[in-house]
């Protein structure tokens, strides 16, 4: 199969790049709903929809 | 300027929780991926196996023009959801966690705490929506056919009416209850009702706010802003403002309690 990697590239650009965020705000905020570790996992190992789920979810921020 | 403070106050919080960051990357994600998945489908077919040697598959040749509506069929359902579970907390969540109670122990005039909100919540919206589909639109130009640049602005600008339309809706429920998770609840029940009546009235009532998607495609193939669009548009605007003075009426009623 001919894959024109130019065309994928930034697709895989974004997907890492959306993890690499997750990770650092995860990094540097105190407490998350549930454990920590989890999320990292989620993060890292469900592409897109794991970080998304994690700044929706994830992130305690209104208490 | 007071409002000035506020809506620089809403911009750096999203800049804090990376909203700033996150949504526009969601929204490139989803608006490219449709063009991508229909350019490479001879290919994802063939290698996916399951198909008997031989047969011959009739795919439809896609047209840029359909593609774009692929695009916004996406948006439609994910970034509608999208645009509810980013702003269900926008006053909701302040509540919750007391921070709203600080701010106004300042004498803040609620009319500037509601529509900042409002505005800090539609520029990172808009601006994602830009980005998003200026992204998918130069991959439909790349790998289908070339969108010119007044279509290209066009869709961009009459679906962040709708957009702004479906963030009205959340601050509204915002202004008046309590729990994030409800306003969502709300906002969604809303979108659902709304889409139940587009399918039984939709042959009548042509201009709802739900249509909008249906009269950009009509301006996409057509190149041509039709008398439908610009109805809709103009009544989704009207409920929009509707919507916002209703969520300030209703957050002085709540707040006075």
């Amino acid at each position: 199969m001919d894959i024109n990697w130019s065309l994928i590239a930034p697709l895989l650009i974004l997907q890492i790049v959306l993890m690499v965020v997750a990770l650092l705000d995860i990094r540097k905020i105190e407490q998350t709903n549930g454990p920590k570790l989890i999320w990292v996992l989620i993060i890292i190992f469900i592409s897109t929809i794991g970080p998304i789920a994690y700044f929706i979810f994830g992130r305690k921020e209104y208490d | 300027m007071q409002w000035i403070a506020l809506f620089k106050k809403e911009i750096d919080e999203s800049w804090h929780n990376k909203k700033l960051v996150w949504v526009p990357l969601v929204f490139i994600l989803l608006t490219i991926m449709d063009p991508i998945t229909y350019y490479y489908l001879p290919e994802i077919l063939e290698h996916t196996g399951g198909v008997p040697e031989g047969t011959i598959f009739e795919i439809p040749e896609m047209r840029a023009e359909d593609v774009v509506m692929l695009s916004l069929e996406q948006l439609g359902m994910f970034g509608t959801l999208l645009v509810g579970f980013i702003t269900m907390g926008t006053i909701a969540g302040e509540r919750k966690s007391g921070t709203m109670e600080m701010m106004l122990a300042k004498p803040i005039r609620m009319n500037h705490f509601i529509t900042s909100k409002w505005a800090a919540n539609a520029l990172l919206l808009i601006g994602a929506l830009t980005i998003g589909l200026a992204f998918s639109m130069y991959y439909i130009s790349i790998l289908f056919t070339t969108l010119n640049i007044s279509t290209i602005i066009g869709v961009i600008a009459f679906y962040s009416i709708w957009l702004l339309f479906v963030l009205s809706i959340s601050i509204f429920y915002n202004s008046f209850i309590r729990s994030p998770g409800a306003v969502l609840g709300c906002t969604i029940f809303t979108i659902m009702v709304l889409s139940t009546i587009k399918t039984v009235f939709g042959h009548k009532l042509t201009m709802l706010p739900n249509q909008m998607a249906n009269h950009i495609g009509a301006f996409i193939e057509d190149k041509h802003v039709h008398t439908e669009l610009m109805g809709t548009s103009a009544i989704t605007l009207c409920a929009v403002i509707i919507l916002v003075i209703a969520s300030i009426i209703l957050f002085k009623k709540s707040e006075m309690v």
